[in-house]
């Protein structure tokens, strides 16, 4: 059985025992977009009482303008994976700041080391490639001159990512969620490298898409375990943390100080990027899409169809690159293949908004 | 002896300087804080209390659950019976490694620390407060910011050495260097060690909060992350942990959620099962979580659940008076009242009244307080009676109260009033210092002088005005009214009367009970109770006045519950509580007084005594009475609703912490520059009496009858 496969299995046995989820999640998701203007504001102004910089972007020039001011004199960023940072080309973005990027996600490391193609699955960067490939690359990400066990391999690669986090002046992450009552990030893993990221290093940058923004911190855990159930076929996310501004103590002399363990700086870049011009258009409905990677394998169809490459299969994804002139124009609006939807877009509703854009 | 540790304990509290200093500090910031926040979010506490009492009443359920979801993801679970067992298991995971440490109840309460760190392992407390009061050897000063009490150069010294580098006493540079310090042994711990804010039985998922950073470090870093937690702190979905994390950051300092929120669900794993074979990713190799039981059954087996639902915010802590006098001095691993209730669960009585069983005044500001509204005095209360039935009362209290409860009152108040003549000095306004000192009673004290003659006799001989009533009112004038202050009674008397009321006193009125409940003896209580209804069952009245709160609040409210067994002398009870009602609010709401004619002059600040404001819920009517006074100007002051420190007798036995407590009002009270201290109860108005004499003020103190009696009085709306 493929990797998806196992996770279409899994899925279901999940979604049987949750049957009210989807409809919560199409709820929460149908809410906030109606909302956005007001939750934007609100999340602007929680963010920054908690302490965080706020940034609007436009557009991927506004971005690198921004990029510029907060990461000008770094030598050396470490970055997770994000949908948001591929969308904009992050790693493009600091080659012409001459910040050097390096990577933590073990599955991008692979994929650079191999040159392996980006197959545009939301969440699995490294599709149905045999194990020798995946040791390889990391074997030639650490420089070790022979074969090691597994193992072993792992703890080189981890030990080295998180030298380079130590050494990094800036942790560079996407997130799931912000929360507009509390100016709270909400960022959901397995691997654990985005933790590290986002508390090591003395800054700690999130770029986010407007439409992340939920209402409450009640909603957010909400959305994620549904991605991770409709999206990777578990329960829950092994690690889900919520972090509101920088890091603070009062221990010495009741006095506030900032970055005892955690960054001291946190930088928050809200991106627009086409999104408000979604959200203002026929449709918007397909911001709802929480790219939980459910409907991948339809993406793909659609995707060849209209020979569309280098996107996210995601029908958000589809939306903003056809927003941002990246893809042609809808050919057809015929139904895609019949998925699973935890916000409740169909098979037949996303070509359909798709064509009106 | 419990009694003499406990004695010896509230001194070292009382005489820590430093300590106090750290703590009022801490609370000037978090309780306006806390006050602030409660309001923006009125229905957490209904909602957390659901949360808690469903999680409870499931236990078991829940924590099958539990262990079941979270074996499933790789999570190793160890349920200890016994605090040894919880040790033993941790014991053996951390062998002589170095351990990184954050804050954990749950590990103090077994005396994790001591432990590893006698079996050889290395033990570094990771959050900044903890870990300078460690390398510092004191003790936390307060459960938040554990280390305020330690001056900036000290700190300096103490990292200075740890680094080998002279730092100067400058905040940031000691946040880098403790940062840099910390993170040395992070970056080479072997295990990382914290509590659980909560833990979530759906996802099986530990769930921490914190403002440092330093718990998402120890359960990334190290290999191993062992979470210790109470079963209690089981609740069903993600959601519901929100609601306990949020409440925990609002009840307990005032903010809205901590900075991080970490909500973890088994050891590393690669969300790409394609990678699985390397490892664990950037995660603990291991997750263990050990849940203890030890003293969580007890409390399920007799009747204490409700102490399950605390969530260790702190927030009784912030409000409670002898937690202000004595800080950490009261409890026992955990603090304060409810540290007491656990002590008795976890440990024995013995701890638990070693803990400060007996030092709840009863002001009841934790229930207040409390993010999930426990009923910490009540329970207090209860333990305090199984305390009194196991082991008997002190002789002199026993010989005490049996002699209330058989109603021969009078007769031991004639022996104390020879003892009044050759042992006090009379100072004016009532009040007399002892010739010597007594037990428990300094020289400088003041004790109230009882009256030449008490209130029943006074009114045996008292013309009663010739004129017709048109209505009438009993009077349950208590043991202060008495015997200590017969003018208050007279007062009211004179003052309704004036209104057109005739006032119906009882001779053989016995005391209310509060003193011998207050130290577990519900016997003797019960025999006083049916004393009185005996005797009020005499009379025929619509309503019974009181112008004491706490005997009010122990007719209303203890009465009923002392009785539930007896349903007669319940059916009677439950009558007077009813027709149970405070001067204050008789006067407002039943009799609609108009406001006196004639001014007076005063600048006046009003107390609010426990039991009137949170026994009765009475808070807005004296005020109101206050301000219809042409002429007197009210002024509030800080904090109105702090207890006094009087406690009834309270004030006897642990004199010094009424005192302490006391000042604090005292000073309230001289910065408001008002005149006169109003207050509706006797025993406030005594131990305020008390107050302004040991600070030389010159302040009036009076009940707001007297204040009252005497505006109608100039009036001439009074009769003489």
């Amino acid at each position: 059985m493929s990797r998806l496969q196992q996770i279409a299995k899994l899925r279901q046995e999940l979604i049987d025992d949750k049957p009210d989820l989807a409809a919560q999640v199409t709820a929460i998701r149908e809410n906030a977009i109606s909302n956005l203007p007001d939750l934007i504001a609100t999340a602007t102004e929680t963010l920054q009482r908690k302490l965080a910089n706020v940034y609007f972007a436009k557009d991927e020039a506004e971005l690198a303008g921004i990029l510029k001011t907060i990461l000008k004199g770094e030598s050396r960023v470490s970055r997770a994976h994000s949908n948001t940072l591929a969308e904009i080309d992050f790693d493009g973005i600091m080659t012409n700041l001459g910040v050097e990027v390096s990577l933590t996600n073990m599955e991008e490391i692979v994929r650079q080391q191999m040159k392996l193609p980006d197959h545009g699955h939301p969440r699995l960067l490294v599709l149905d490639q045999p194990r020798h490939v995946i040791e390889e690359g990391l074997r030639r990400y650490t420089g070790h001159p022979e074969k090691i066990a597994p193992n072993e391999l792992g703890r080189l690669v981890t030990e080295q990512v998180k030298q380079n986090i130590l050494h990094s002046g800036c942790g560079v992450t996407g997130a799931d969620c912000i929360v507009a009552e509390n100016g709270v990030l909400a960022l959901a893993e397995d691997d654990g490298n985005a933790r590290a990221v986002s508390s090591l290093p003395y800054k700690h940058l999130a770029i986010v898409g407007l439409e992340e923004i939920v209402a409450s911190v009640e909603e957010a855990v909400t959305v994620i375990q549904a991605a991770s159930i409709v999206g990777a076929g578990r329960l829950t996310p092994t690690y889900i943390s919520l972090i509101a501004g920088p890091s603070r103590t009062a221990d010495i002399e009741f006095r506030m100080a900032y970055g005892m363990h955690g960054p001291k700086e946190v930088h928050v870049i809200l991106l627009d990027n086409g999104r408000k011009a979604l959200h203002q258009g026929a449709a918007s409905s397909l911001l709802k899409c929480i790219n939980c990677g459910s409907c991948y394998e339809s993406c793909v169809e659609l995707a060849a169809r209209q020979q569309w490459t280098d996107v996210t299969m995601t029908p958000k994804d589809f939306a903003l690159g056809l927003l941002q002139g990246r893809l042609s124009p809808l050919k057809s609006k015929a139904p895609m293949r019949e998925f699973s939807c935890p916000v409740g877009l169909t098979a037949e509703d996303v070509p359909e908004s798709l064509a009106r854009i | 002896m419990a009694d003499d540790k406990l004695k010896q304990k509230i001194s070292e509290g009382l005489n820590d300087e430093s300590a106090r200093i750290g703590r009022n500090r801490a609370l000037g910031v978090i309780k306006p804080s806390m006050q602030k926040a409660v309001i923006k979010f009125p229905h957490l506490r209904d909602r957390l209390r659901a949360i808690k009492q469903f999680s409870v009443a499931h236990l078991d359920e829940l924590l099958e659950k539990t262990t079941e979801v979270m074996q499933q993801r790789g999570t190793k679970v160890f349920i200890a019976n016994t605090q040894q067992e919880a040790l033993d298991y941790i014991g053996r995971v951390v062998g002589k490694g170095l351990v990184v440490k954050s804050k954990s109840n749950a590990g103090k309460e077994i005396g994790l620390v001591h432990y590893l760190e006698a079996q050889g392992a290395q033990v570094v407390e990771t959050d900044l407060g903890d870990r300078i009061t460690q390398l510092d050897g004191s003790t936390a000063s307060h459960t938040m910011a554990p280390s305020i009490h330690v001056p900036i150069e000290r700190v300096a010294e103490l990292f200075s050495k740890e680094v080998h580098e002279a730092l100067h006493p400058e905040l940031e540079e000691l946040i880098q260097a403790a940062r840099k310090s910390l993170r040395s042994f992070l970056v080479r711990a072997d295990v990382g060690i914290s509590g659980a804010n909560a833990i979530v039985a759906d996802t099986g998922a530990v769930v921490l909060s914190e403002n440092e950073g330093n718990i998402r470090a120890i359960s990334s870093m190290p290999k191993i992350h062992i979470a210790i937690a109470g079963v209690e702190k089981i609740v069903p979905t993600l959601q519901d942990a929100i609601t306990v994390i949020k409440s925990a950051a609002v009840f307990g300092v005032g903010q809205d959620i901590g900075t991080y929120i970490s909500l973890l669900s088994g050891p590393g794993r690669f969300e790409n099962d394609d990678f699985a074979f390397m490892g664990d990713a950037y995660g603990p190799r291991e997750l263990h979580v050990v849940f203890l039981k030890a003293g969580r059954d007890k409390a399920l087996q007799e009747g204490y659940e409700e102490s399950l639902y605390c969530i260790n915010c702190g927030s009784c802590l912030n409000f409670c008076p002898i937690y202000a006098a004595i800080g950490e001095k009261f409890g026992y691993k955990y603090l304060g009242g409810r540290g007491a209730v656990f002590t008795a669960m976890h440990e024995h009585l013995d701890k638990a009244q070693e803990a400060g069983l007996s030092l709840c005044i009863d002001c009841k500001r934790c229930v207040e307080a409390c993010a999930v509204g426990m009923k910490t005095p009540e329970m207090i209360a209860r333990l305090r009676s199984t305390v009194a039935n196991e082991r008997g009362l002190p002789l002199a209290k026993k010989v005490a109260f049996h002699e209330l409860s058989s109603g021969k009152l009078p007769g031991w108040v004639k022996l104390a009033k020879t003892f009044q003549n050759l042992g006090l000095i009379n100072v004016g306004d009532g009040m007399a210092k002892l010739r010597l000192p007594l037990q428990n009673l300094p020289a400088d004290r003041l004790v109230p002088l009882l009256a030449e003659k008490s209130f029943p006799e006074i009114v045996k001989r008292r013309t009663k005005p010739a004129k017709n009533f048109p209505k009438r009112v009993a009077f349950f004038a208590g043991c202060v009214v008495n015997f200590v202050r017969p003018d208050l009674g007279l007062r009211l008397m004179e003052l309704l009367e004036g209104q057109g009321v005739e006032v119906v006193t009882f001779p053989e009125e016995s005391c209310c009970g509060i003193p011998a409940l207050q130290s577990g003896d519900e016997a003797d209580a019960r025999e006083m109770a049916r004393h009185n209804l005996k005797m009020l069952a005499l009379k025929n009245f619509d309503h019974l006045l009181f112008i004491c709160p706490t005997c009010a609040t122990t007719v209303v409210h203890e009465w009923p519950r002392l009785l539930q067994d007896e349903p007669e002398w319940a059916r009677q009870a439950t009558e007077i509580a009813q027709k149970s009602i405070d001067i204050s609010s008789y006067l407002v709401h039943v009799l609609g007084i108009h406001p006196p004619e004639t001014a007076m002059s005063l600048t006046a600040t009003y107390h609010d005594s426990c039991h009137l404001a949170r026994g009765l819920k009475v808070t807005e009517e004296p005020r109101k009475l206050l301000q219809s006074i042409p002429g007197v100007e009210l002024v509030e002051m800080a904090e109105a609703n702090a207890c006094c420190g009087f406690g009834g007798s309270f004030s006897m036995s642990y004199y010094n912490l009424s005192r302490r407590i006391n000042e604090d009002k005292m000073k309230q009270i001289a910065a408001t520059n008002a005149e006169c201290v109003v207050a509706a109860c006797p025993g406030c108005v005594l131990h305020m009496k008390d107050g302004v004499y040991h600070e030389g003020g010159k302040q009036k103190v009076k009940h707001i009858v007297e204040l009252l009696a005497e505006a109608y009085k100039k009036s001439g709306e009074t009769q003489k």
